[in-house]
């Protein structure tokens, strides 16, 4: 049985100073990438269905060469094999276009990714791999009870601290909840010691020909990018602590 | 006036009807779309239909299996065949668990533009403008959308809440309701919901009857940090409560979270120490009458929703103000 993870490498502490919008697509000017969080948290249900049910695990992603990053926290956490898809985009429906054509490849058992990237916040990518791939679907996991032959049973979160408990026929796209397994902690002599092994490329991006199906998701282009419009701000209380403090007491008594 | 069919996806909920949809109504309705109607699965809004009075000119009410409102898979089935056979018409949903889910299954198989996490949007019959944010909501995005074809988009919430729906008098009635026969082809094929499982709120305090929330994000950095917050909480006689970040990593039980996924609370003060205020956490504690947010960071997104601010590093603030409450009862 084989289980893929879906990861991908963002910026950090991107502010709109480092960010701009380029030939309809928005760049950051940041170099460092790091894993997106939520998937490392997809990479360790992996390796927990690794270490359960002994399936063979994998990793891809969609980027340029700075992005292998999340590849080689893959491998140094333990994931069996590692692809990635060349190419560079900001947009969910060209990176879920690029992942499906490599899975249709692979033909995993589960496919697991991060319930949502921390760059674009829309959880689009997961959801559109189900549909391209004709695959079932869990979104928000809390929880892979069991993973049969031709199912798996998962908890997943519907809102207000409420889960409902869900059978899906394999194969299955799995979008990953925060939180879902403790997080192990890799050593950066460790993942440094990984970027010495070669990445396979599994196939390139072409945003100006995506398949017919991923074509009508296409229809918007970035405009512009800035800082987050206030539309209310807080009355910020200043002064030294001792002063802070005192005011903030007296608004909750005033409104206790 | 403008032709383009609007559909508002109203989601199942156990008390009132989400504001959001009474919100997305009106938003529409000002920027000149004749036709607003809403969508249920299954027969969750019996007897919350005057709820929407005013609001929309139609509401088509799904005749699905009980237990379809909470299948996905279901709702996604029923969505692409109402707005399939309905031509180029936006669909709108709130940016929750379901709507995320929802947005991208109808917008692929509809082949249209899917905007997720809309902060704020105006439309014509032809495009549209929609603001996001991106990048841990440190920046904002502008889209241009070609919506010929129809658009699907979600709505990050509270987003709208400057909004004003009361006395929106364009309708007065409750909607006439339009019952949608069920179809075979709206079942389940891949996934089969087997239990919904409610809020755990274990043997601990409940937060949402708190008067006094002191709420702890993941700036607490450590948990060794809790028993400061929890005794500050016990000092203002509060509660302790938390964000996501704080459960992921263990500190504290869920029944402590806060947002979408976990309570929505409205306290009489809100105390948010170390908190950044991403939108899934502000969807959770958004009506408290007074929030107060303290974080080293002035860009924290929390300081937008705020009533209060103050810019400092809670390991500093939290001792102190401790050390003030315990001397003004002395």
């Amino acid at each position: 049985m084989k289980v893929a993870v879906c990861c991908k490498a963002v910026p950090l502490d991107v502010g709109p100073e480092r960010v701009e919008v380029t030939g309809g697509q928005i760049k950051t000017t940041s170099r460092e990438l790091f894993l997106n969080e939520v998937d490392e948290y997809a990479m360790e249900s992996a390796l927990a269905l690794k270490k359960k049910y002994g399936v063979e695990t994998w990793a891809l992603t969609v980027g340029s060469l700075q992005s292998q990053e999340a590849l080689y926290v893959a491998l140094a956490k333990g994931l069996d094999q590692v692809r990635r898809v060349n190419g560079d985009t900001d947009r969910p429906e060209v990176v879920a276009a690029g992942l499906s054509e490599a899975l249709k490849e692979l033909k995993p058992d589960l496919v697991l990714t991060g319930v949502q990237s921390v760059d674009w916040m829309g959880g689009e990518v997961g959801v559109f791999l189900s549909e391209a791939l004709g695959m079932a679907l869990g979104f928000a996991v809390v929880e892979i009870v069991e993973l049969g032959d031709e199912s798996v049973q998962v908890l997943k979160e519907i809102g207000g601290g409420r889960k409902a408990e869900i059978i899906l026929k394999t194969p299955a796209v799995l979008c990953i909840q925060s939180g879902i397994q403790p997080v192990q902690y890799v050593s950066m002599m460790r993942r440094k010691k990984m970027r010495g092994i070669p990445i396979e490329v599994a196939g390139e991006l072409r945003p100006g020909s995506l398949p017919a199906s991923f074509v009508g998701l296409s229809a918007y282009h970035p405009v512009s990018v800035a800082a987050p419009q206030e539309r209310t701000h807080a009355e910020m209380i200043t002064g030294e602590r001792p002063e802070l403090i005192s005011k903030v007491l007296e608004i909750i008594r005033k409104n206790v | 006036m403008t032709t383009m069919q609007i559909f508002i996806y109203i989601e199942p909920t156990e008390e009132k009807i989400d504001p959001m949809v009474r919100q997305i109504a009106v938003k529409a309705r000002n920027m000149g779309f004749s036709t607003i109607r809403g969508i249920a699965v299954g027969n969750h809004l019996k007897g919350k239909e005057e709820q929407l009075s005013g609001f929309l000119d139609e509401l088509l009410v799904v005749d699905a299996p009980s237990g379809s409102e909470y299948s996905t898979e279901i709702i996604g089935n029923v969505l692409t065949d109402l707005l399939g056979s309905a031509g180029p018409s936006l669909l709108f949903l709130s940016f929750t668990h379901q709507g995320m889910e929802l947005g991208p299954v109808v917008a692929y198989r509809l082949a249209v533009p899917l905007m997720t996490a809309c902060s704020d949007f105006k439309f014509s019959d032809v495009k549209g403008e929609v603001v996001r944010l991106i990048h841990a909501a440190k920046v904002e995005v502008t889209l241009e959308v070609n919506s010929e074809r129809g658009a699907v988009l979600s709505v990050q919430k509270g987003a709208l809440r400057d909004i004003e729906t009361e006395g929106f008098g364009a309708l007065s009635n409750a909607p006439p309701v339009r019952s949608v026969p069920w179809k075979e082809t709206y079942g389940t094929a891949k996934s089969q919901v087997v239990g919904i499982i409610g809020e755990n709120l274990g043997e601990g305090e409940d937060i949402g009857k708190a008067r006094i929330l002191v709420s702890v994000g993941r700036g607490l950095g450590d948990p060794d940090n809790l028993p400061v917050a929890q005794e500050l909480a016990a000092q203002l006689g509060g509660m302790l409560s938390c964000s996501r970040p704080v459960v992921d990593m263990g500190w504290l039980p869920a029944r402590h979270q806060v947002g979408l996924s976990g309570k929505s609370v409205s306290p009489t003060v809100y105390l948010a120490l170390a908190i950044s205020g991403q939108a899934n956490h502000l969807a959770g504690m958004e009506t408290s009458k007074i929030i107060i947010a303290v974080n080293k960071d002035p860009q924290a997104p929390i300081f937008q929703l705020a009533h209060y601010g103050v810019i400092d590093d809670i390991h500093q603030f939290m001792p102190q103000m401790i050390e003030a409450l315990k001397l003004s009862k002395e």
